[in-house]
């Protein structure tokens, strides 16, 4: 069972009398395990596709599953469990909490898991060592670097142990070294923990980096596989290898 | 959600929006503050009334007074008048009566005069007096001077000539042999024996409202000693009074020349002597009224003093005490207690606009909060909360800072209670059951007031917190 599995799903915006298309009849499957790029222009329904997936947007045609099960028919109670056992969400813009610590933010997802506080805190500590940043678990997000944000909020992604991780731009607010490393944490996590990444980006360098890529283009999905022997863990050294040739079809 | 998480999470985010919070807060800290000490007010005022002053589970039951009754008392004659024996029983039988105390009053004139060693001038009074059954106040009062009883078994009538011919602690009385008083009019004074016997002074009983009355406006206005219960205690020897029987300062009397000096000591204050007068054993009463007014009257009862066995009891208990014939005097009670809770409710009712008020402050505080937290919330979306785990989030940062409010309004109260009592105590003149505090604190009514803390805040919050959970994530996170 494919982990995400799109079939014809069409999303517009209604504002009144003016209908504006995003996504026209894309379709895809992701496995579990992959890592994935969804790379486009600004204004291509990339944030769009994403919030789709991650169930925060649930207003859409055709038909959207994730780990079998049609978004659009879950309840509020359903998609929010949903969204805390199987998805892990990061933002450009971190969204870190700035009153609490480094590890109480990476802590918060448990507490709308119902799951007990001492368990929540082991977990946090291990996953802040695990990012590279353990010794500022007690510090608060203002104190630390855009890239240690991001860190954490990977950390945050990762507590309740997701199938998925939806990555909005998280490189967007870095610097190409810091966000170069981000991604090489991504991929690590990919190889480690098996997790399936999915990094939505405006950056062309992604498409050296994920073995898979998805274009969006004037409304539909070109799904490009890129040769394995040609991906590369580094998104800083990405720059200098020349273009994969796309190994898969559009959708 | 846990309950811990849950908590968790609230207390970070009262901790960061302190003050914010705590300015809406002060609203309903006010407002709770003006309820408690509203409620706490009226609580002691009706516990003053209705336990003091005017005991609202008692009634006193007389007879029917309508018109055709006192016809048929016209026609028939005095023993229509008053309460017999068997009304007596009538009513004790009526359910909810715990006690059933029949009085009968002085029914003629007498005056009384003593005090001076006491309070360093003779007090003369008209007085007013009446009678009830000793065993009704035996366990009432502690280690009496006299006992409160008939005595007149006891003592030893000796004849005598002076005080000194009578044995230690009686007086040499005055007493007349032959038909009532009120039946000599004409008679000749010849037919009618007069002599002077050895006897016990008769046993009084005062009530707490006459030493307050005496302490409070006849006492200062005559430069008199302030008297209290320990006093009249200590002071029990100087207690003996001079009743002059058949004696007025309201004009002539009839039986003027057959009027004559009972000697009477003071024993104690019982809440079931007569208010403004002096209470005596029943028997005294009885034989008195026989001598001076006829047999008749000595037969019959006044009033029954009724006592229900709760307040809640007491109008069952006057609803039946009607229906079996009797009528109930003045109720007093039952006036001052609707004006106290008429004074309470318009009381309630301010510090209810003033938390309403600080309510809609509690809507327009979180309203912001949930502007302010707009990414937050998409964020908590984002992770996995629940639209009722946002509604619960902010609902229980509301329940808290009710209850803070509560507290603060409490102790706001109680703080203000004591700064009032200290004013009304120095500065208000001393006036009848004047309390030494004017703030009853019940358990019940600080238990409501954090309750009303808690509803109206989280009222107050709860269109802010259904907003804050139906925020779209998306638009949130943007």
């Amino acid at each position: 069972m494919a982990l995400i599995e799109i079939t014809k799903l069409t999303k517009t915006y209604r504002l009144g009398s003016l209908v504006t298309p995003v996504l026209e009849e894309v379709g895809f499957r992701i496995e579990e395990g992959e890592f994935c790029s969804i790379v486009g222009p600004s204004g291509s329904g990339k944030t769009t596709l994403l919030n789709l997936l991650g169930g925060l947007d649930r207003e859409y045609e055709g038909s959207l599953q994730i780990a079998g099960q049609e978004m659009r028919g879950l309840s509020d109670r359903q998609i929010s469990l949903l969204r805390s056992r199987t998805i892990g969400f990061i933002f450009q813009s971190f969204h870190l909490l700035e009153h609490l610590t480094c590890q109480e933010n990476v802590m918060l997802p448990f507490f709308f898991a119902g799951k007990p506080t001492e368990e929540a805190r082991r977990r946090a500590a291990t996953l802040l060592e695990r990012v590279g940043v353990g010794e500022k678990r007690g510090v608060r997000p203002t104190y630390i670097s855009g890239g240690q944000k991001q860190r954490v909020a990977i950390a945050r992604a990762l507590i309740l142990s997701p199938k998925l991780l939806l990555c909005d731009e998280p490189t967007g607010n870095l610097d190409r070294e810091t966000g170069a490393q981000i991604v090489a944490l991504f991929r690590e996590l990919n190889r480690d923990l098996g997790v399936t990444v999915l990094v939505v980006t405006h950056d062309e360098r992604m498409s050296r980096v994920a073995p898979r890529v998805l274009r969006l283009w004037d409304r539909k999905v070109e799904d490009t596989r890129t040769d394995p022997s040609r991906v590369v863990d580094d998104l800083a050294r990405a720059s200098s290898v020349p273009p994969a040739a796309g190994a898969g079809g559009a959708a | 959600m846990t309950l811990v998480g849950l908590s968790r999470v609230v207390g970070q985010n009262i901790w960061r929006n302190a003050t914010s919070l705590s300015i809406s807060a002060v609203g309903i800290a006010a407002g709770i503050a003006l309820f408690s000490l509203f409620l706490a007010l009226v609580e002691q005022v009706r516990n003053v009334v209705e336990g003091d002053i005017v005991p609202i589970d008692e009634v006193e039951v007389v007879p029917l007074s309508s018109d055709l009754q006192r016809m048929a008392s016209s026609i028939f004659g005095e023993d229509a008048f008053g309460l017999s024996d068997d009304d007596v029983a009538a009513i004790r039988r009526i359910p909810g009566v715990v006690d059933v105390l029949p009085r009968m009053n002085l029914n003629f004139s007498a005056v009384s005069f003593g005090g001076k060693a006491l309070v360093g001038s003779e007090i003369r009074v008209e007085l007013i007096a009446d009678g009830i059954p000793p065993e009704q106040v035996r366990d009432e009062l502690k280690d009496p001077p006299l006992p409160f009883e008939d005595l007149r078994g006891r003592q030893s009538n000796r004849i005598c000539r002076y005080d000194t011919d009578c044995p230690r602690g009686e007086y040499c009385e005055v007493r007349y042999d032959g038909p009532p008083a009120n039946q000599l009019v004409d008679a000749d004074p010849l037919t009618v024996r007069r002599f002077r016997a050895c006897a016990l002074p008769v046993p009084a009983l005062l009530s707490r409202y006459l030493l307050e009355f005496y302490n409070t406006v006849f006492a200062p206005g005559h430069g008199y000693v302030q008297l209290n219960e320990g006093l009249l205690r200590a002071a029990e020897k100087e207690l003996q009074f001079t009743t002059r029987l058949g004696d007025s300062f309201m004009g002539p009397e009839a039986v003027g020349w057959r009027q004559r000096n009972v000697r009477m000591q003071f024993t104690g204050v019982s809440e079931k002597s007569m208010d403004l007068g002096v209470t005596y054993p029943i028997e005294y009463v009885r034989d008195w009224n026989v001598e001076y007014t006829g047999l008749k009257s000595g037969a019959r009862y006044s009033s029954v003093s009724v006592r229900a066995a709760s307040k809640e009891d007491i109008s069952d208990v006057i609803r039946l005490i009607r229906e079996a014939g009797f009528d109930i005097k003045s109720r007093i009670a039952e006036q001052v207690s609707s004006m106290v809770e008429v004074l309470g409710i318009i009381l309630l009712l301010i510090s209810l606009i003033v938390i309403t008020i600080a309510g809609f402050n509690i809507t327009h505080t979180f309203l912001m909060l949930v502007l302010e937290r707009r990414r937050e919330i998409g964020l908590f979306r984002a992770v996995g909360a629940t639209r009722a785990n946002i509604r619960n989030v902010f609902l229980l940062e509301a329940g808290f800072i009710g209850l803070l409010a509560g507290v603060l309004g409490l102790l706001l109260a109680y703080v203000s209670s004591l700064v009032f009592d200290t004013m009304l105590i120095t500065l208000v003149p001393q006036f009848p059951y004047k309390p030494d505090t004017f703030f009853d604190f019940q358990p019940w009514i600080v238990a409501t007031a954090l309750g009303f803390a808690v509803v109206f805040t989280v009222v107050g919050a709860f269109v802010p917190a259904l907003r804050a959970a139906r925020l779209d994530p998306v638009r949130a996170l943007q």
